[in-house]
Order: C-alpha cells, then structure tokens, then sequence
C-alpha cells in the first residue's frame, strides 16, 4: 500500500491551560484517495483536530505527517496541496459569489481564465449561477456553505478536508455535493476528509470512518467493519393491515420484539437465523397480511450512537429508537 | 513567479478594495476630514506667524493623514479580521502574510492620498506660502506609511477587540500628530527623545525640507534609510506575529 496522506500521531491539544482536552492522544492515518469520515458528537473535538491538519492551529504535542512532512513545527506549505472548507466565509463577505470563487482560484495560482472558467463550472453545478452577482454576505446560510465549498474546490487541490459540507443544505443540494465529492475521488484520485454529523448520508459515501467522542479516538475502521463491534442483529419491520396481535406468538418466537403497535411490529433477529425467521413470516404471516415488510442490517448510525453519539439521537434521526433498542 | 506574485498582491489588494467599494467616500471623507479641520483650526486660532509654522503645520498635517490610514484604519481592520477569523481564510491559501498585510495597507492608503493632496492645497492657500512639489516628496509619503503601518499592526494584533483597538490607535496618532506639528526646538528634552523613535519624525523633517526646497541629498537619504529600517522591522514584526497560526 502506498504511504498515507496523513500520519498523525499522540495528537494532544488542551485550551484553557491545560483543563480543556480538545483532542486527546488521537491517532489516524488517512490513506490516498480515500474518502474518510469523522463521526462524532458536538464538542467531541472534530473540528479541533482538522483545523491542527490544515495547519490553522498549533497542536500541544503529537506528530502530523503529511505526506511524510511534519507541519506541527511549519504548516506554511500546507495550502499549496490542502484545500480547508471551515466555519461561514466572513472573509469574502464582500464580494460578490463569483469574485469570491474566482479570486479564491487566482490565489491558488490559477490563471484568470482558468480561474473564471472553473468558477463558472462549480456556480452551475453547485446552482449559485443564479446569484453570481449577489454580495456573499446577503445570501443565505445554505448559499454561504455552497459558495465555501466552491472556493474549497477551485484549483483542485489533491487533498480535501471539509468540515460540515452538507450543513444547512436542503436535501437536493445534499445530494448534489455527496455526488460531485465522489465524482473528484473516482476521477481525479482527491484525497476527502469529511466532518459531519449527518451519518446516515456519510455512510453512503465514506469508506473509511473515525469516531471521535471527548476527544479521543473511540472507534476507526470501515462502516462494515465497525457495524461488527456493535449489536449485529438483523432489524425486521412489519405493518399490518390489521392488528399484529394474531401473529406477536410467532414472532416471539424468532426473535425479540422491541416495538408493537396498532399495526406495526419491529424484531430483533439474530443473524445466523435471520434467513429462517424471514422464511417462516413469508409463509406464516403472509405478504397478504403485511402492507410493507422491511429488512434492515444494522447502520453506521446505529454504531455511531451506541459507540458515542448517544448525545445526539434524537437530533439525528427520524427513528429515535432505533439505537436504544439495541442496548 | 510573476504570477505567483501577482495572485499574492495584486488579488488580496482587489478583495479589500471590494470591501471599500461599497463605503469609499466615507473613507475618503475621514481620511482627510480631519487633517483638513487642523490645518484650519491652527489658522483661525492665528497662533502661526512664520513661514516656517506654516510649513510645520501642513507636514505635520500630512503625515496625519497617513497616520489615520496606517494605525488607524489598519490596526481597526487587523482587529477585525482576527475577532471575525478572516485570517482563517488566507492562511489556508498558499499566499505570504507579508504581501496580504502591504495590500491591505495599499488599499487604505489609496484613501490617504487624495487628503493629502487637499491639505498642500489648502495648506498653502491659507497661510499664503508656496509649497514646492517635488518628487521626493512620493517616496517619503510611501515610507512614512509604511514605517507607521508597524504601530497599527501592533495595535490590532495586540487588541482584545476592534473598539479598543480604535481607541489605542486614536492615542498612537495624538503622539504622531503632536509630534509632527511641535518643531523639535520646542520640545521639551525628554519628548525629543521620545520623537526619534517614532518613525513620521524623519519623514516629517525630510518632508518639510522638501515642500520648503531646501532637501539635501544628505538629509533624504538619511530619512529614507530610517524609514526603510522601521518598515523592515514593521515586516519582520507581521512574520513573526500576524498569527494566523493559533497557538
């Protein structure tokens, strides 16, 4: 395998003097062309540890590598090779999006044709043509997060860290990016270090995940292996036409059931007999009787919020239960 | 490498005249408003007498001009920017923190010019003297600026927050103008040497030679040599401490 991107190591950063640990003894690797995530909870200390990887803060101790190169000592080469989406882009406040996007090329050496040429291309792609002559400071926070990851990707920079990139995007828009981050991975080898609390739509994108929780690194590995650490089962989910209350016998007998309802029912199964226990409800129960019937392997997100997001379940997810059901 | 240079000044510059594009006559109108009001104020309370005052006056009041640029404008901009984390931006951007401070500089600067140009006039319209406009003049004008930008800066980095940073930098001027209008005989002892350490002192000795026509090259290299010195310090100073780096 060819070396990593980044090699970091005991990273330690404290605030307050030593009585905040922000990032404590993290290790990570991120590997090329790989598109990383990290996971974790408000505060856990995500954003502290990116901003020590562009060189934006200085960490207490530990080593960074990048490329093989420390910049814990001199960070200054950093933006040739990384480009960094962060907080709202107050810096370019007052100019308008296309100037904005433009001028963020022309820093990263491009000429000014290539520079409006590439900034013309993400304007389409990312629908801010429309506002292309509005004052970034006047637009909305969506637009704000959009205008900030054009200026991220102008000049096409081999290595991406982005921090939050989908926040306060609408779910087209969401769509949009993920695509378009994986279309630079697939096509131009981009390394991507993504930051978000939005699992459910990582997981589709990630292949490799961090999770990160009081500062330390609690959980690395790929989605699939992580979802072995935790509650392996296999989640049914039933709704019926009419009451379940004929079939809870059988269904008790497959597994453990963890909700019932006037019409629906969700098991628990374990893996080994899952096949069985679905063979048995098809001929049992009968799709006839079931107006959906739904097979669900566990999530990154169930992992995330047994492993360390528990904070966070009810913001994240339209089924609340699902990770406390687990435990 | 030109382009590299021209990314690095020439568009950082063109992001903050973007910024002043939408307030310029205020700037414009500040810049020169006070200065212009000075000049006035010393001729209706009819203290100058002499040639020489008048001369004093209107030097002292130029170098006003580039001082309300260079600390103030500067030191309230730097405060900003560290308050709002814009450096977050630019230190993320392969650029050289040198070249973003001088264009932003540059991009007050622009602002002090034309306030200085109406204070010769006026200046010399109403204390009746000619004024000899020379070119040596330019290049004083641009190191003063330069020399002086070192006090806003270390005003802006060293200010909790932009309004004391504005006020630090009211008080930095008050120093620079006293300076500048007092002849140095009329200091007393201890302020005279507290006047060679402010970098306008040499431009404005040089500079009011100039306007007088009786520059020597002694006395200009001399001044622009202590100017370049202070604005090689003022450099060294935004190395070392613009950090964009947090610790």
């Amino acid at each position: 395998m060819s070396s990593p991107v980044y090699h970091i190591e005991k990273l330690t950063k404290t605030y307050n003097g030593g009585r905040i640990v922000a990032n404590d003894a993290i290790d990570l690797e991120v590997r090329p062309g790989e598109l990383f995530g990290l996971l974790g909870p408000n505060g856990a200390g995500k954003s502290t540890l990116v901003r020590q990887m562009v060189g934006l803060l200085k960490p207490d101790s530990g080593t960074i590598l990048l490329h093989g190169r420390d910049i814990t000592r001199d960070a200054s080469w950093v933006p040739r090779i990384v480009s960094f989406l962060g907080q709202k882009p107050v810096a370019l406040f007052d100019l308008t999006v296309r100037e904005a996007i433009e001028f963020s090329g022309r820093l990263r050496h491009l000429s000014m044709a290539e520079a409006r040429r590439q900034a013309a291309a993400l304007m389409d792609e990312f629908v801010l043509s429309s506002c292309a002559d509005q004052l970034v400071a006047r637009l909305s926070g969506g637009e704000h997060r959009l205008v900030g990851l054009a200026v991220a990707l102008i000049g096409h920079l081999p290595v991406l860290i982005l921090d939050e990139p989908t926040n306060e995007l609408d779910p087209a828009m969401r769509r949009v990016v993920w695509a378009h981050l994986q279309r630079l991975q697939r096509e131009e080898g981009a390394t991507i270090v993504l930051v978000t609390h939005n699992v459910l739509e990582a997981e589709q994108v990630v292949e490799r995940v961090a999770i990160i929780r009081n500062g330390r690194r609690i959980a690395l590995g790929t989605p699939g292996e992580l979802k072995a650490l935790v509650d392996r089962r296999i989640r049914l989910e039933l709704l019926f036409h009419q009451s379940p209350q004929d079939c809870l016998g059988l269904l008790r007998q497959l597994g453990t059931i963890t909700e019932v309802s006037a019409s629906r029912c969700v098991l628990l199964v374990e893996r080994e007999h899952a096949q069985r226990a679905i063979d048995r409800i098809l001929a049992e129960v009968t799709l006839e009787a079931l107006d959906d019937f739904r097979i669900l392997t566990p999530s990154l997100e169930d992992v995330y919020l047994q492993l360390g997001g528990r904070e966070r379940a009810t913001a994240l997810t339209a089924t609340p239960a699902v990770g406390e059901t687990y435990a | 490498m030109r382009r590299a240079i021209a990314a690095q000044f020439w568009v950082p510059l063109l992001m903050q005249l973007a910024r002043v594009r939408l307030s310029w006559r205020q700037y414009l109108i500040v810049s020169s408003a006070m200065p212009l009001g000075i000049v006035l104020l010393l001729r209706l309370a009819g203290s100058v007498t002499t040639r020489d005052d008048a001369v004093q006056i209107i030097t002292g009041n130029v170098v006003l001009a580039i001082a309300i640029t260079a600390i103030s404008m500067l030191a309230q901009r730097i405060a900003w920017m560290k308050a709002q984390r814009v450096f977050d931006y630019y230190a993320t951007m392969p650029i050289s923190r040198v070249l973003l401070l001088l264009a932003i500089l540059t991009s007050f600067f622009i602002f002090a010019l034309p306030g200085i140009a109406a204070i010769l006039v006026v200046g010399a319209l109403l204390y009746h003297v000619s004024l000899v406009l020379s070119w040596t003049l330019l290049p004083l004008i641009a190191g003063c600026g330069l020399a002086l930008a070192g006090i806003g800066v270390a005003i802006g980095l060293a200010a909790p927050d932009e309004q004391l940073a504005g006020l630090f930098a009211n008080l930095a001027m008050m120093a620079v103008l006293f300076l500048a209008i007092i002849p140095p005989d009329r200091l007393p002892q201890g302020i005279t040497t507290i006047a060679w350490i402010i970098p306008s002192t040499y431009a404005v000795n040089a500079m009011r030679a100039s306007l007088e026509g009786t520059l020597s090259w002694g006395t200009f290299g001399i001044s622009l040599l202590a100017l370049a010195a202070f604005s090689v310090a003022f450099l060294l100073l935004v190395r070392r401490q613009l950090a964009w780096r947090q610790e």
